[in-house]
């Protein structure tokens, strides 16, 4: 018998192969419910101000799920980046590592049932002095949408779209005259593949909306982002949104976002006033205002 | 491999010489025996379908075809108590124009098993079950038909092979359960391709006659039927060869009965059970073809990206076939199919591209194996056909092709055939011959019957193991759900954490499906269901990249972001529950 022939066993062999691989990747992954026993280690582990982050990003609703909001919470999840975290927990499983902290410092690394948990370093954490997102009430901020004073409602009337539609337009705003969609508050947008960012609304109207943040703690410079919702930008209707930063009066640089520029990141030096309290204003206009579910997000540092 | 070993086209016939048989052997050689087979095969996935139907919520689509039988079954009402009324075109639009843009067929079949099997003889108590019941009957069918034609075709091993390798694709199994028409056209491709090849096979005028209604039904299932034709005027071709030239220049081109049947039966069948196209014909059909031509396109997620509009990837019928359907079963198709071809075209032996066989030297047998297995080749061909293009839509996944299945399955059959022949041929001794068949079928289908069961009720979050099952999909990029109908895995902690008259944000399932649900006492009464977020006091969410604003809505208007139950295939995140603090 030709030993070439033996080769037809082979068929019945794979089939028994691919049973096995099926049972070993449907066990590869820790169900939901083993993501609650993981909260007692990173407390052990987590320092305050630790970013706790899973891999890969499927997971992490399990993650949410298995940790709550004392180790995940909305602040981390939808996080601008990883600059300002000066140490990070991350929780792994099937061997994967998270892009976002290649560089980092491994500190520690242990594995538990099918996690790694491993505490790494930022080797150079920003150390943020004001970040805009967290003083957005009337005592901070002042908001007009051409000289139109947008009045701050502590209970407007909470919206979001659905599938398709627009983010949470939240309870606490400033609602400026005309359409729902032209205020500033806090929310969540879908941004460059479908990210979640934590972010300042501010939909273009049709004049430039002027965002005044009265005592702004300076440092060497305003570093942020601009992004539209994905989902929104992707219509490809609307214009351009334009971001001009000045303090005090000065202009100190301009940003344009268009439809498919994503988390778009913006640096602008404020040296000469590092240090001091500044008024800092944020200009938001479009010269085609329509369908720009544009929100933003900057600090001092 | 050698020449040698092949004793014979693969599937041919032992040969019928003055040989004793023993009456076990003569029932089994009966025709009887396979139509036992077939009837026990579509029992036995029909049970399956059954026992499990319950555990699967249901689909967006599924919630607007209950609506649509439900006005088709008080049409038949009013065609049984006022027939003159129920004639006229007030009625026929008032009845009929729900969901027009898809033919009626099949949602004929989910009305009268509403109308009878549910409400008057009370066969279900779920009214959802008699919806799908039809769905479900036809794809046991196929099972059979699959089974009937291997066996036929090739031999009731491979027959058997082939059925139940089709049988246990998991997303065929999740398929199967639906009120939708995805399995029903699948059903009327294969039963009309196999009454059409029995009519080329010396079936004669019934077979041509029965091949010509058929065509009716499958026009007036979905429109996968007008890509047919081009199987059969293909097929028609490679049957005859250069001959139809030549037949073609004297006049006298012998085409097959069925050709004919299927051309004047099909379109009169198609038109006088499709009411709605009584009336106002060219501008209805016209209407018809271009919705479909023109369909929109929805957003799918493939290898990480999300596809909102053309190009879509050349790529995603070939990866996601190959990540969905269980390796085994698509090895041995391919092994099969090499067979096929190398059986019908080319000499046996002498390598693939080597001369075309002439059509003499094949013999009556052979021929029509040669017709059987071109057939097949050219349904897979045929039904993967449209996603050579890039500008072909692949929001629904793999139901788009998924009319090809049950030709892989029977080709996978041949191929399976062939293999058992040549392990059989290693050694004379006797033991071999008597476990290599069950050994065989049991290393072949034992992984697809494990991956299936795993498989549900997340149908369209399983993949196989060529691409890392669920995880590694997920890894990938491959889309996890869609549809909304993972709702049904999720029912018992909303059920269970549902405040008293509850508001419902729904998300993705529709709310005919979520009312459905209500009715058949899935989900509790009293809850309020809606399709925004706000006002809510539960959230479902289920995950596709694109509705991934719809998350992050749930968190800032609940403040939340830790779900309070996941629902998961393998430990990947599918569908998720947030109730408002």
């Amino acid at each position: 018998m030709p030993t070439a022939k033996l080769l037809w066993l082979l068929v019945p062999l794979f089939g028994v192969l691919e049973l096995t691989a099926h049972f070993f990747f449907a066990g590869r992954a820790p169900a939901p419910e083993a993501y609650r026993e993981l909260g007692p280690r990173v407390a052990k582990l987590a320092k305050s101000g630790d970013l706790v982050l899973m891999t890969p990003e499927w997971a992490e609703p399990n993650a949410r799920y298995g940790l709550g909001e004392r180790w995940m919470p909305l602040r981390d999840v939808a996080r601008a980046d990883e600059s300002a975290y000066p140490r990070a927990i991350e929780i792994s499983i099937l061997n994967q590592s998270a892009n976002e902290l290649e560089g980092w410092k491994v500190i520690s690394t242990e594995t538990f049932g099918k996690f790694r948990l491993r505490v790494l370093e930022n080797p150079a954490p920003a150390k943020p002095q004001y970040r805009f997102v967290d003083h957005l009430t009337p005592d901070d901020l002042q908001v007009h949408l051409g000289n139109k004073n947008c009045a701050y409602r502590r209970n407007a009337r909470v919206s979001n779209g659905a599938l398709a539609g627009h983010a949470t337009f939240p309870k606490k705003r400033f609602q400026c005259s005309g359409p729902d969609h032209v205020f500033i508050g806090e929310t969540v947008i879908d941004s460059a593949r479908f990210r979640p960012r934590r972010c300042i609304w501010a939909h273009p109207g049709r004049a430039p909306l002027k965002v005044n943040f009265g005592r702004v703690a300076m440092a060497a410079q305003i570093r942020g982002y601009t992004g539209l919702s994905e989902l929104k930008a992707r219509d490809g209707k609307g214009g351009k949104v334009k971001l001009s930063v000045s303090v005090d009066g000065t202009l100190i640089g301009e940003t344009v976002h268009d439809n498919y520029d994503g988390w778009k990141g913006f640096e602008f030096p404020t040296a000469r006033w590092a240090g001091q309290t500044a008024e800092v204003e944020f200009v938001i206009s479009s010269a085609r205002p329509r369908s720009r579910h544009f929100c933003f997000q900057a600090d001092t540092r | 491999m050698t020449a040698e070993g092949d004793s014979g086209p693969v599937g041919a016939r032992e040969p019928s010489g003055p040989v004793q048989l023993s009456f076990a052997q003569r029932l089994l050689a009966h025709r009887a025996m396979d139509w036992s087979i077939a009837l026990a095969l579509a029992g036995g996935y029909m049970a399956a379908l059954l026992l499990t139907v319950a555990d699967l919520g249901y689909a967006r689509d599924e919630g607007f075809y209950f609506g649509a039988g439900k006005s088709y079954a008080r049409w038949i009402d009013l065609l049984f108590t006022d027939f003159d009324r129920a004639m006229l075109r007030s009625s026929v639009d008032r009845y009929w124009g729900n969901n027009h843009e898809h033919p009626a067929f099949i949602k004929t079949l989910f009305a009268l098993s509403y109308k009878y099997l549910y409400l008057k003889w009370h066969w279900f108590s779920e009214e959802g079950t008699a919806f799908r019941f039809p769905a479900m009957v036809m794809s046991a069918a196929s099972v059979s038909i699959t089974y009937l034609w291997g066996s036929r075709a090739i031999s009731r091993t491979a027959g058997l092979f082939a059925a139940a390798s089709f049988a246990l694709i998991p997303r065929v199994f999740y398929h199967s359960h639906l009120d939708c028409f995805d399995m029903p056209v699948l059903s009327m491709w294969l039963l009309t391709s196999y009454v059409y090849w029995r009519s080329t096979v010396g079936g004669g005028l019934p077979w041509a006659l029965l091949a010509g209604v058929l065509y009716g039904f499958f026009l007036n299932t979905k429109h996968n039927s007008w890509l047919f034709p081009g199987v059969l005027i293909v097929h028609w071709l490679v049957m005859r060869g250069p001959r139809v030239g030549r037949n073609l220049k004297v006049g006298h081109a012998r085409v097959p009965l069925a050709l004919f049947t299927m051309a004047i039966i099909g379109p009169v069948v198609f038109y006088l059970t499709w009411p709605w196209i009584w009336f106002d014909t060219g501008n209805r059909l016209a209407e018809y073809v271009a919705f479909h031509t023109g369909h929109v396109f929805y957003n799918m997620e493939f290898l990480g990206e999300t596809f909102f509009r053309p190009p879509m990837p050349r790529l995603y019928a070939w990866l996601m076939t190959a990540g969905t359907v269980p390796a085994i079963t698509l090895g041995l198709f391919l092994l099969g199919s090499y067979r096929a071809l190398k059986e019908a075209y080319f000499d046996v032996g002498a390598g693939v591209f080597a001369r075309f066989r002439s059509r003499r030297a094949l013999g009556s047998d052979a021929r029509r194996h040669k017709s059987a297995r071109s057939f097949w080749l050219l349904c897979v061909l045929v039904s993967y056909a449209p996603w050579i293009s890039s500008n072909s839509p692949i929001f629904g996944g793999t139901k788009h092709w998924i009319t090809a299945y049950p030709f892989v399955c029977l080709l996978g059959g041949l191929g399976f055939d062939w293999v058992l022949r040549e392990i059989r041929s290693l050694s004379s001794a006797p033991w071999l011959g008597r476990i290599a068949a069950p050994a065989m079928t049991l290393s072949c289908l034992v992984g697809p019957l494990a991956m299936t069961q795993n498989s549900h009720p997340w149908g369209l979050s399983c993949y196989t193991p060529l691409v890392g099952g669920a995880p590694g999909a997920a890894t990938l990029g491959l889309n996890r759900t869609f549809w909304g109908y993972a709702t049904g895995s999720v029912q018992d902690f909303i059920n269970d954490k549902a405040p008293p008259r509850a508001r419902a944000f729904v998300h993705d399932t529709a709310l005919q499906s979520w009312d459905m649900m209500v009715k058949d006492g899935r989900l509790r009464k009293g809850m309020h269901r809606q399709l925004g977020v706000a006002g809510s006091n539960i959230a479902v969410y289920h995950h596709e990249p694109h509705m991934l604003q719809v998350d992050y809505q749930i968190w800032t208007d609940y403040g939340v972001v830790a779900p309070g139950h996941v629902g998961h295939h393998n430990g990947v995140p599918i569908v998720w529950v947030y109730t408002r603090p």
